[in-house]
């Protein structure tokens, strides 16, 4: 998919990759990741204490 | 053919009663019947406790070909789920594992909290967009079935609708109260599993009656005598044997198993054996215990999961090791006896004349009383 904004759609998308693997794993990095992908408008944010 | 079985030949007191037509035995057709209108709609056993013991452990379970998976959340809760993906219906988890932060699917990765939260949507508004107006997470977490814990056997209730466990059990927790303490499992050689070819109620009825126990078992009778024995019956519930002669396990040395804690003087020489209908069976005694889940596989196929549990964690009688091997032997033996039974009245099943049973009004009223318990769950199903 190539396209204008396509280097947001990039970040996004490895982002989520990253993110999801953090929260499989419990990794402490899925706090970074969630916020960095809800200030993008593309997630919600994590719960307390998730 | 299923819902035409007559039951009312099964409800009349005992002297008169006939057992089950021999379809509820045998008939594909009543064995799902059965499925929906008795294991489902009360407290049915799934598994144990010990099965998953620390946080984040999950174990797999196909209940009735249901598929279901136990979990501990990270606050120590245990929970039954149905395993099954809140989106394109996968399978989440395929065999028993440490689950170290979220479940995610393996499909799309859909990812959802132990506590069953569904937690992550990746790419479910486009690519690299994790979110989605018409993707309501708070109304699409994992299935949770209603769950109770009880003398570490995990039992659910799939309708949703029974009364709770406490409630329909209330008289049994009651009776054993005493016993009402930690149970720790003998490890793993304290567990086996016995694959019977028989349909599961035969050996729920084969468990709650003292009647076979000089033919059958006659090693046990050689202390433990038929006149020695009482029956439990309590209707609606649960029924089964006691003995007045229990002995305990000696070892080579004279060695015993510690006794659980503050029992009153009945427990000395008396234990309890008891059907917890519908699928079971339980063993209450001064110094160990038991459960056998009875796993209906099939119309004429059950797996007997067998636990035995202590007063003591093993690690802290290390020196008991080899008398908890000979327990885990002799209960084994004694239940090996049994299958050519179940497995004997399963083949007579298919004799077409077969009108159910005559039962003793003497002996088999605990028999009666499962008989009478399933035919009443079919009744009420059938409306």
């Amino acid at each position: 998919m190539v396209q204008a904004g396509s280097d947001s759609e990039a970040e996004c998308f490895y982002l989520t990759h990253a993110y999801v693997f953090a929260l499989q794993v419990d990794a402490t990095e899925r706090i970074e990741l969630n916020a960095r992908l809800v200030a993008l408008g593309r997630e919600a944010p994590l719960p307390d204490g998730a | 053919m299923g819902a035409h079985t007559d039951l009312d030949a099964v409800m009349t007191p005992v002297a008169t009663a006939r057992g089950l037509p021999n379809e509820h035995y045998v008939s594909d057709q009543m064995f799902v019947e059965e499925r929906n209108a008795v294991l489902f709609k009360s407290w049915s056993g799934i598994g144990f406790a010990k099965d998953v013991p620390e946080p984040g452990d999950a174990k797999p379970i196909d209940f009735l070909g249901m598929p279901l998976v136990m979990i501990r959340d990270k606050t120590g809760e245990l929970g039954v789920f149905q395993n099954t993906c809140r989106h394109r219906g996968m399978i989440l988890i395929d065999k028993a594992k440490k689950i170290e932060g979220a479940i995610r699917c393996p499909y799309h990765s859909w990812c959802y909290a132990l506590n069953g939260d569904l937690r992550a949507t990746p790419h479910v508004g486009g690519p690299g967009n994790n979110i989605h107006e018409d993707i309501k997470r708070d109304e699409l977490g994992l299935i949770r079935i209603r769950s109770f814990v009880w003398r570490d056997v995990v039992f659910v209730n799939i309708s949703g609708n029974a009364p709770e466990f406490t409630e329909v059990h209330a008289d049994l927790i009651a009776r054993w109260s005493e016993h009402d303490q930690p149970l720790y499992h003998g490890g793993p050689g304290s567990s086996f599993k016995l694959p019977v070819k028989t349909n599961w109620k035969l050996a729920v009825e084969n468990y709650c009656e003292s009647y076979h126990l000089p033919w059958i078992h006659p090693g046990l009778n050689s202390y433990s005598r038929l006149e020695d024995h009482y029956h439990i019956e309590k209707q609606g519930e649960y029924s089964g044997q006691g003995t007045l002669v229990y002995r305990q396990l000696t070892g080579e040395g004279g060695e015993v198993f510690p006794d659980f804690r503050g029992l009153s003087d009945k427990w000395d020489e008396g234990a309890e054996y008891i059907s917890l209908f519908p699928n079971v069976l339980f063993a209450a005694q001064r110094d160990h215990a038991y459960a056998i889940l009875l796993e209906p596989v099939s119309t004429c196929e059950t797996i007997e999961h067998v636990e035995i549990y202590y007063a003591s964690p093993p690690e802290e009688t290390p020196d008991l090791e080899a008398l908890r091997d000979k327990n885990t032997r002799q209960w084994r033996e004694i239940f090996e006896e049994d299958i050519f039974v179940v497995e004997g009245m399963q083949k007579g099943r298919h004799g077409a004349m077969f009108d159910g049973g005559k039962f003793s009004p003497a002996m088999d009223g605990p028999t009666h009383l499962f008989h009478h318990w399933v035919a009443s769950k079919l009744a009420e199903a059938r409306g």
